[in-house]
């Protein structure tokens, strides 16, 4: 019954987070794009900084040990990647005004991917032996839905965009498409446990990764993109999902409150 | 020679370092996360599952879904000959059910 409550008060507060980087992000639209540029990259950071001390938190209480606790140092070592992409983007674009190309953020979310595919490998590998066929089937073909079209639309975007463009902003798709392989294994591997919370919004955060990485793909492919374009909220959203789904395991440490159980002998 | 109240309760040690090698497999802190939901759900500890194998059972299966089947392997495993036991036996049947 705490569990269920505990859970409900989780989604609320879900649904509050995606639906306060919605407001903010269409109401900064709404004042023009100098101040939909400011108010996303500044809220990147507070969202890409929460994941990380979550992240961190959770490592600590597995302290490397085991399989899962090294898929946490890995996981720590992804996010810090990212958190540094985005303030470094937001050094770039607000105080110097730069966006070279390549970005040198780029590089450092592109560094992180290798981490997050590592996190997953290390997270499974001790149940490797319940992963079935046709989950691996499943996956494989979850990954392809994705693949494919991706390919697809790297060729017919915006023919005007320069080959090292367009394959440098691919690059970005195509190695989401590639985690959600693993991710994928892990909805269907802990299905219907509580670990499993972390892997289907670990997986919905990737395919929204997806999704924003595409859009962007189209969008920077004839520069119409700037940093406060609403394709922004599928980002946002992706660190947020990331972020409960971490919180969903931290939450597994919590302790259940003793002063409920009565006598000592109700212990036994 | 032994009495009836202390083999019980080696046989409640053994089972319970079963259990916690199995759950350490993937990460010493599983063991905890395990005491955890069943202190919550049943008030229990892993030791005090030898007698209510399908606590254990549950809890598994609420926190790992369909992975649960690795831990359960491994603890049929770790309590290797001991499996012939009635008590033992009993127990593993349910967890396999």
């Amino acid at each position: 019954m705490q569990t269920n409550l505990d859970e409900l008060k989780s989604s609320k507060s879900l649904l509050f987070c995606l639906f306060a980087v919605v407001f903010v992000v269409i109401v900064s639209n709404l004042a023009g794009s100098q101040a939909a540029t400011i108010t996303t990259d500044i809220l990147y950071v507070p969202v890409a900084g929460g994941l990380l001390v979550l992240s961190i938190i959770i490592a600590v209480k597995f302290k490397g040990k085991g399989e899962t606790g090294r898929a946490y140092l890995l996981f720590v070592t992804f996010v810090s990647f990212w958190f540094a992409g985005e303030v470094v983007w937001l050094r770039s674009e607000l105080v110097y005004h730069l966006v070279p190309f390549p970005k040198e953020t780029d590089l450092l979310y592109l560094a992180g991917y290798p981490f997050l595919f590592a996190f997953m490998i290390y997270y499974l590998k001790p149940f490797r032996i319940a992963i079935s066929k046709k989950m691996i089937w499943n996956a494989s073909l979850a990954t392809m839905i994705f693949f494919v079209p991706t390919i697809y639309a790297m060729y017919s975007y915006n023919p005007a965009a320069s080959l090292p463009e367009i394959v440098w902003a691919a690059l970005y798709p195509l190695s989401d498409a590639m985690i959600l392989f693993p991710a994928v294994l892990g909805v269907a591997l802990f299905l219907k446990g509580k670990v499993n919370l972390l892997w289907s919004l670990c997986c919905i955060a990737i395919i929204l990764n997806i999704m924003a990485d595409s859009g962007f793909l189209f969008l920077d492919t004839d520069n119409s993109v700037h940093s406060g374009n609403p394709v922004n909220i599928l980002y946002l959203w992706a660190y947020i999902l990331f972020a409960f789904g971490i919180y969903s395991q931290v939450k597994l440490f919590t302790l259940p409150k003793m002063k409920s159980f009565g006598k000592v002998d109700d212990l036994k | 020679m032994l009495d009836e109240k202390s083999i019980l309760a080696n046989k409640k040690a053994l089972f319970a370092m079963a259990v916690e090698d199995a759950l350490s497999e993937a990460g010493q802190p599983w063991n905890k996360i395990v005491t955890n939901e069943l202190l919550r759900g049943y008030k229990c500890s892993i030791s005090d599952c030898i007698d209510h194998p399908e606590y254990l059972k549950d809890v598994l299966n609420q926190t790992f879904g369909h992975a649960d089947i690795v831990v359960i392997s491994k603890i049929k495993k770790n309590l290797g000959e001991f499996g012939q036991e009635r008590s033992v036996n009993e127990f593993l049947q349910v967890l396999a059910k």
